[in-house]
């Protein structure tokens, strides 16, 4: 009887499938660094008109964070056979692109409360929701470079996205404040909406039902 | 959000007031003071109001090192990668994580010498000076002459938490000048690496770099003898990119900083004979 | 009735009224009960800006002289404008060690210019300690530093400066032996005289 081991141990419970193909795979890590690039930008931008001091210096160390976030897709992108990395570095669609334009938007120092709901409230839960999406759905075998990257990339914004949500309860002390969070979200959270999410339509895996389906 | 914030746009609560340097330049006091023995310039536990005078020069680190960061937030959005290629821009966003960092602990390390926050007042030339809105030049502006600064003025920190035998000050100041060594070499790479093929543009960098060099210097602030509260680290700005000629040079300019300043106040002392 | 004086009358390179110092001066005099038979005469030298700080306070041919930069009533975030809070603050620790030199414990103690960094800093921090019991706001963790960077970063040190913080009543022979259990006393004579600052011109 050979006593050669099996190449999978008995805990390693890995399987092939996965949902996403190379070509998919590289669409959404281009929509992600699209993002990670131009919320690193903002960030980076926002900290000289923010006049808070606890709010500028978290917003210095996250603006690192998304950047190399968008650092390991630039990296992860040439092994998924894209060599132009700039060819798909592009937002999900036009709507995508509104939606990152309006989060994005808020300069004058009065407005630390719009600027922080947008990010925190609405834009980093959604690349929570689409890296999680793609971190269960891919290959856990053939596409295992990603998994890492987006479970590195997921440390980040779990912090990150608790850091924001403090630091945004401890600025809601009035109802007017806390109606500005509500209107500015919901403002913001329409539009992403319409765009179906950080990688479009299916973002998280939900597609639209095309009326047809329905006879 | 729009590009190349301007200095007066600046962000601050309420805690901070807003010197301008030419009350500083123009003090009449400055005359009076020239001929006066205030003891040595550099920072020593034998100078008279010595605390008061570390407690002044951190608040004046800790509001650098957070013009620092706006700075070099303001190049993660200022620049389209056909003006700052990422890879520069993450670059910049590394720096931005580390100028947080040391805001950080130069708060704690006001804490330590007992000053608050906004107790002293804030002069913004740091961020004007620096921040220009061409890449390669904001590159010498913000990590050469700026961080250089830093560099010389974290060596003589450190230098004064050693003699004075304070750990803290000593430990924090080693750590900022370790972060400040790499962000002056990021910027002699990139110069380096931008202008490759303009020679003409790197030498109107390193221009404008001098003409920072000699704004920081201001009143003899930096230099190589006892006269200079701030000592020019050589050894540090070697490691950090910066060749002999150019410590030198800026040697140089800081001497003619401190001549320009005497020159002034004898021209203002002769006009009130 | 002792006079009261300040130097200068009028200010010339900084927005102080000599007036309104002369004004503070007589309340706190007043109000720490100095001797009203024995002059007082204050000196600002208004050439010297704040974060250059110093004070003295000496008894000379009986008479109380007390001397500061410009800089200690100079306010911290506005170039040349009076602060009357550090005004208080310093005018009152001033008159504190002349009364100490008078009656307090302190008759034997060196002129401010012959003291020892380390006996001046204690002193100091002796001084602060009343200050806070007169109702002054005195930042402690500033004074601690102070003190520490004269009797060094220990914990022995730390507890010296508490001890001193709140005696509420000491004598120059204590504070000499503070002093010693610091250290501070060892360290080398300073190069530097303790006048400096007043002295004015190289």
């Amino acid at each position: 009887m050979s006593t050669a081991r099996a190449p999978f141990a008995p805990w390693d419970r890995r399987e092939l499938p996965g949902v996403f193909g190379v070509e998919e795979s590289a669409r959404r890590i281009g929509n992600y660094r699209w993002t990670e690039m131009r919320l690193f930008e903002a960030l980076g931008g926002w900290v000289a008109t923010i006049p808070e001091l606890d709010v500028k210096m978290v917003l210095g160390r996250h603006c690192y964070h998304h950047a190399w976030h968008a650092e390991l897709w630039t990296k992860r992108l040439p092994e998924l056979r894209e060599m132009n990395v700039d060819r798909m570095t592009v937002p999900a669609g036009p709507e995508f692109e509104a939606f990152m334009a309006a989060v994005t938007e808020p300069e004058a120092p009065e407005l630390t409360i719009e600027k922080l709901v947008g990010v925190y409230r609405v834009l980093i839960p959604r690349m929570i929701a689409a890296y999680t999406f793609h971190l269960n759905g891919t290959s856990t075998i053939t596409d295992a470079p990603t998994i890492r990257s987006l479970k590195f990339a997921l440390q980040d914004e779990h912090e990150d996205w608790r850091d924001g949500e403090m630091l945004l309860q401890s600025l809601l002390d009035t109802p007017e404040n806390v109606e500005r969070a509500a209107r500015r979200q919901s403002d913001v959270e329409r539009l992403v909406t319409v765009a179906g999410g950080i990688t479009g339509p299916g973002s998280i895996g939900v597609q639209p039902v095309p009326e047809e389906a329905t006879v | 959000m729009k590009r190349h914030l301007p200095e007066s746009e600046l962000a601050r609560d309420e805690r901070f007031r807003r010197n301008k340097i030419e009350d500083q330049i123009f003090d009449p006091r400055n005359v009076a003071l020239a001929d006066r023995d205030l003891g040595p310039a550099q920072m020593s536990v034998d100078r008279p109001a010595v605390a008061e005078r570390s407690r002044s020069l951190m608040h004046g680190i800790f509001v650098g090192e957070i013009q620092a960061l706006e700075g070099a937030g303001r190049t993660c959005f200022d620049f389209d990668e056909t003006e700052a290629p990422f890879a520069l821009k993450l670059d910049m966003a590394r720096q931005c994580w580390d100028e947080s960092r040391h805001v950080e602990i130069s708060c704690k390390l006001a804490e330590h010498m007992g000053s608050d926050i906004g107790e002293y007042g804030e002069s913004t030339f740091l961020y004007a000076a620096a921040c220009n809105p061409d890449p390669v030049m904001r590159l010498c502006g913000v990590n050469r002459a700026l961080e250089g600064l830093a560099i010389d003025v974290f060596s003589s920190m450190k230098a004064f938490g050693e003699s004075t035998q304070d750990p803290v000050l000593t430990f924090c100041e080693d750590w900022m000048l370790a972060d400040e060594v790499t962000h002056v070499k990021m910027g002699s790479d990139w110069l380096r690496r931008l202008t490759e093929h303009d020679l003409d543009r790197r030498e109107r960098a390193l221009d404008f770099q001098r003409t920072v060099d000699k704004v920081f210097s201001l009143g003899g602030f930096r230099g190589e003898s006892e006269e200079n509260p701030i000592q020019i680290t050589r050894r540090f700005r070697e490691l950090a990119g910066f060749s002999n000629e150019e410590c030198d040079e800026l040697a140089q300019i800081a001497e003619q900083a401190a001549a320009d300043a005497r020159q002034m106040v004898a021209l203002a002392h002769a006009s009130q004979s | 009735m002792g006079s009261l004086t300040v130097t200068p009358d009028p200010f010339d390179l900084v927005a102080f009224d000599a007036g309104v110092v002369r004004a503070l001066l007589e309340e706190l005099a007043g109000t720490l009960g100095m001797p009203t038979d024995v002059d007082i005469a204050l000196t600002i030298d208004e050439a010297v800006p704040h974060p250059i700080l110093g004070t003295m306070a000496d008894i000379v041919d009986g008479k109380i002289d007390l001397w500061c930069t410009g800089g200690c009533f100079e306010a911290r975030d506005r170039t040349r404008a009076f602060s009357e809070r550090h005004a208080r603050v310093e005018i009152s620790g001033m008159l504190l060690r002349a009364r100490d030199r008078l009656s307090g414990g302190f008759e034997d103690a060196p002129s401010d210019a012959d003291l020892h960094p380390g006996e001046r800093a204690a002193w100091d921090a002796y001084t602060a300690g009343r200050l806070v019991d007169l109702g002054h706001r005195v930042h402690h963790q500033k004074r601690i530093y102070d003190f520490r960077l004269q009797h060094g970063f220990t914990d022995a040190g730390d507890a010296a400066f508490e001890r001193l913080w709140t005696i509420g009543s000491t004598t120059w022979p204590a504070i000499q032996e503070v002093c010693v259990a610091t250290g501070a006393a060892g360290r080398p004579k300073p190069k530097l005289p303790g006048d400096l600052l007043r002295r004015g011109r190289h």
